[in-house]
């Protein structure tokens, strides 16, 4: 088991590597060739699906009783969402939805 | 005869065109740093990662990853498939870059959704040298971005205030990318497959540990999607 310092840098190490492979990735293989069809597709597909995936596990999913820490983290994602579907500023909709969980959070739990 | 530096007037340029990214990736760039001290990381680790990723939701991604103790390889397959659309990127700007040496490595390191947003809609002003120019861009970008991020960490070390909920910031970053894809893609598609992945792990009990096996199980999901119509990705 890698131990803090060590674990955090070759944390970062990796992520860096995978960014950067997503980076150079068109320039390194199609500079000369046509991109096949199924790559493009792919790559438009995916992060849509990814964020939905990223968002999801963080929700907490129960069907028996609708106490504060049910609903609340629900709420605070469909205000984000909603401000953010009507105004497009990610500044604003990421600042109100997190100020609206951190007040209910704070008042009711 | 007027004297100024060689490319005074380039820098110039490129500032006045980095201006809409500046706020943006100073403040978010605060938030990523301000959310990573708080998770229990030192400060330095901030603008380390600012130099090295330099991804914005990746980032916000690894401060979970590596605060639950997930493994390096799944660290790594993660941020891959989230970067899947820098894939895209690439293919717009293999013309712009052909021609380009010096900084190309560079260019292609550095180039977030901002930085791809404001290469492909601005053009290098008349009489500048354009590998310069988008390189100013850049490297401005990023300047602003481990800024942000540092100024956002040292405020989180000294602020004793320990801002409970503030990691909700992160599960909110992540719902504004949803919803811009949702915006861009204009299709259910790929959004009912990775619900339907979630679901299904959820149900056969593995909602903590499901974090990759959704992001893979998703990825390959979309390929089985029907295709809109002729021509359409």
């Amino acid at each position: 088991m890698l131990s803090g310092f060590w674990y955090i840098a070759l944390g970062i190490l990796a992520m860096a590597l995978a960014t950067l492979i997503t980076r150079v990735f068109p320039f390194a293989l199609f500079s000369r060739r046509q991109v096949p069809e199924w790559l493009v597709r792919g790559a438009r597909l995916i992060p849509g699906a990814v964020m939905l995936v990223l968002v999801f596990p963080s929700m907490p999913l129960r069907l028996s009783n609708l106490a504060p820490d049910l609903w609340i983290p629900w709420l605070s994602v469909a205000v984000t969402a909603a401000a953010h579907w009507y105004f497009r500023h990610p500044l604003f909709s990421i600042i109100l939805g997190t100020a609206c969980y951190m007040l209910l959070s704070a008042l009711l739990m | 005869m007027k004297f100024s530096l060689p490319h005074a007037h380039t820098f110039r340029a490129a500032f006045a065109t980095s201006l809409p990214v500046l706020f943006g990736y100073l403040s978010i760039g605060f938030a990523y740093g301000f959310l990573l001290v708080k998770a229990g990381f030192a400060w330095f680790w901030a603008p380390v990662s600012g130099i090295l990723i330099f991804a914005g939701a990746a980032q916000f991604l690894s401060i979970g990853m590596l605060a639950s103790g997930r493994s390096i390889g799944e660290m790594f397959l993660a941020v891959l498939l989230i970067n899947a659309r820098h894939m895209v990127y690439g293919f717009s700007l293999l013309e712009r870059f052909r021609a380009f040496s010096r900084f190309r490595a560079y260019l292609i390191f550095g180039l977030t959704d901002e930085t791809y947003g404001l290469l492909t809609t601005v053009e290098p002003p008349a009489g500048a040298d354009a590998e310069v120019f988008d390189a100013l861009v850049t490297g401005l970008n990023q300047s602003y971005w481990v800024s942000g991020s540092t100024m956002g960490a040292l405020f989180g070390s000294v602020l004793a205030w320990d801002a409970p909920g503030i990691e909700f910031s992160m599960t909110a970053l992540f719902t504004v990318l949803l919803v811009e894809q949702i915006r861009s893609l204009r299709r259910p598609g790929p959004f009912l497959i990775a619900l339907g992945v979630c679901v299904a792990l959820y149900l056969v009990g593995l909602k903590e540990q499901s974090l990759l096996l959704g992001i893979v199980l998703s990825a390959i999901g979309v390929f089985f999607l029907p295709r809109k119509g002729a021509g359409d990705a």
